[in-house]
């Protein structure tokens, strides 16, 4: 009997200690360190949206990221920003309404591709304000946009007063649907014909909405045969076979040196961020504003290239040159279509696809950098 | 000298042998011990609980901290002879119960949870004293902002919230496992690990599945 207790109680003592261990990683973690980390939440129409704000505060800098999607988060870019702009400013990774942990509860009649995107660019307006409120007034806020986030942060722009921001930086998004499905295109057929010349094929047949192309010159006649883009299935059609193309050409172009990922469980079990709460955002907003399969996609047919003479602040566009989902034609388009004097745009390419953040971090930050010094 | 030189001697070898045996069989042989230890109390059914307090160290994904407590009354319980391993009169007991629990925990800079609702299930009690327990639960559940909150007042201003909760529904579902200790308290104390899931609803538009675990003691008031 003594034996059993005694080996009874060690396994209990064993799975104490272990759940023990868990619980204190909870408190520590590695994601500890940067000088000053606090989580902020903005409540505005029904939603809780949390704002973890990482890194040096006492520069009175603070970049707001702008996350992609609609419907990621803004924590994948904690890995890319950590180690680098961290020490240097203050990040304040803002999840968007219905994305990543953001929290609350609203109708989804109030969150559809007809009335989300002014709601989120209106949120994005307070989320800089309270920034200032919190931190102070004479404090420079930047934002920085990545894919969906520009989209997002244009609409902000055209919306709101762009002041609020003492610069904008745009990553791999676009201002309008339409010239994003103009260049994809124009990608597509300049590297389909790279690859016809070179005669390479086609790693998979693309098969969509009743379309068949098999080989490079099928992708060349198929775009020949549907520019401009004017309905859904076609969007369906040239967004799998960018896909296949700009397979080719990242390997070619493209020598990507990937951030470090965060070690595994460590967002789940040791951060403000609920992984469990992302997947689910993620699911939901991608069906409710983000499919093009039910044509409720707020990313398609759309423009915001008229609007946008009134934005004259400084912005960068930081771009990965390679990218078959914003390519390289929507980044000249967006530069042409802002006011903003020539000396305040920075305008980069990097041997990257869509996310040179990620793809060449060390670079991407130094870049960043030097806008932020330039116009701070 | 022995034909054997190059090896070890037989009676070390066997003394070896049969520490690595005892060492395997172990957990066999403390099972064999308890089950003619516990004889009489197998002889007999196991009493029937009619009043069971938990408290437990609840984990939101298991790692975010936090503390459970819970009551529960049986309604109705029977127990059944069996005689699985020896020809010994061993009974299991089954108990449908009905209660209430209180969580709380805290996920770091993301919300802190409270939990306030009851719970109906089933236990029951091996021959060996192992609990094995499913249960269904439905509760109120505040889910409050962990971080300084802002929010724009009707003039335009930023004013920090000062109730950073919503009020939602929660409903649950946990399976256990566990063991009474008879050699304590006359068997009145267990220990279990309930693992199981609450919803949040509404979360946005939608509903947030959150596991959890649940590690701790329950004993038997009555």
């Amino acid at each position: 009997m003594r034996r059993m207790q005694t080996r009874y109680l060690q396994n209990s003592l064993l799975g104490a200690l272990v759940l023990l261990a868990l619980a204190l990683a909870s408190c520590g973690s590695a994601l500890e360190g940067p000088p000053h980390q606090e989580v902020l939440f903005l409540r505005h129409k029904g939603a809780d949206m949390n704002i973890w704000v990482r890194g040096n505060i006492e520069s009175k800098v603070v970049i707001l990221v702008v996350h992609g999607g609609a419907g990621g988060n803004s924590a994948a870019y904690v890995p890319d920003y950590k180690d680098n702009l961290e020490k240097d400013y203050a990040i304040a990774y803002w999840d968007q309404r219905h994305g990543g942990s953001a929290q609350g509860s609203f109708p989804k009649s109030e969150f559809n591709h007809t009335n989300a995107w002014a709601l989120m660019a209106e949120d994005m307006m307070l989320v800089i304000k309270m920034l200032r409120h919190h931190y102070g007034e004479d404090t420079k806020v930047f934002a920085w946009g990545h894919s969906w986030g520009v989209q997002l942060g244009t609409k902000f722009l055209v919306d709101h007063d762009p002041e609020l921001l003492d610069g904008w930086i745009a990553s791999n998004g676009t201002h309008s649907g339409e010239i994003e499905h103009a260049s994809r295109n124009e990608y597509i057929r300049t590297y389909a014909q790279q690859m016809v010349d070179e005669g390479a094929e086609l790693d998979e047949t693309v098969s969509r909405e009743g379309v068949e192309i098999v080989t490079p010159q099928d992708a060349i006649d198929w775009v020949n045969a549907n520019d401009p883009i004017t309905e859904w299935e076609q969007t369906n059609v040239q967004w799998t076979l960018g896909g296949v193309i700009g397979k080719w050409v990242y390997s070619r172009y493209t020598d990507p040196q990937y951030t470090e990922n965060l070690p595994a469980g460590t967002l789940l079990f040791s951060s403000p961020v609920s992984p469990i709460a992302q997947g689910i955002n993620s699911a939901r907003t991608g069906t409710l504003i983000n499919n093009s399969f039910r044509q409720t996609s707020i990313q398609e047919f759309w423009d915001l290239s008229t609007e946008m003479k009134h934005i004259t602040i400084p912005v960068a566009l930081l771009w990965g040159k390679y990218d078959h989902i914003i390519p390289e034609g929507v980044a000249y388009s967006y530069r042409d279509s802002i006011g903003t004097a020539p000396e305040d745009i920075m305008f980069e390419f990097y041997d990257a696809g869509h996310s040179p953040e990620y793809e060449l971090p060390d670079e991407f930050a130094e870049d960043m950098r030097a806008f932020i010094e330039k116009n701070r | 000298m022995s034909r054997n030189t190059r090896f070890p001697e037989p009676r070390l070898v066997g003394s070896l042998l049969l520490a690595l045996a005892a060492l395997a069989l172990a957990p066999g042989m403390a099972f064999a011990q308890s089950a003619t230890t516990d004889a009489v109390l197998l002889a007999t059914p196991p009493e029937a609980e009619r009043l069971v307090l938990d408290v437990s160290y609840f984990g939101e994904v298991i790692a975010h901290p936090g503390m459970s407590v819970g009551l529960d009354y049986t309604l109705k319980s029977r127990a059944v002879r069996i005689a699985r391993f020896t020809e010994e009169a061993r009974f299991k007991r089954t108990h449908w119960f009905v209660g209430g629990e209180a969580a709380g925990y805290r996920h770091r800079g993301n919300h802190v949870g409270l939990l306030l609702g009851g719970r109906a299930g089933i236990r029951r009690q091996s021959a060996r004293f192992f609990l094995f327990e499913a249960m269904l639960g439905a509760s109120y559940f505040h889910k409050r902002l962990d971080g300084t909150t802002y929010a724009v007042n009707d003039a335009g201003e930023f004013e920090e919230v000062r109730f950073k909760g919503r009020p939602k529904f929660s409903p649950s579902i946990a399976f256990g496992v566990g063991q009474r200790m008879p050699w304590f308290l006359d068997g009145a104390l267990g220990w279990h690990v309930r693992p199981g899931v609450f919803f949040e609803v509404p979360f946005n538009t939608t509903v947030l599945p959150h596991p959890f675990v649940q590690v701790g003691i329950n004993y038997r008031l009555r």
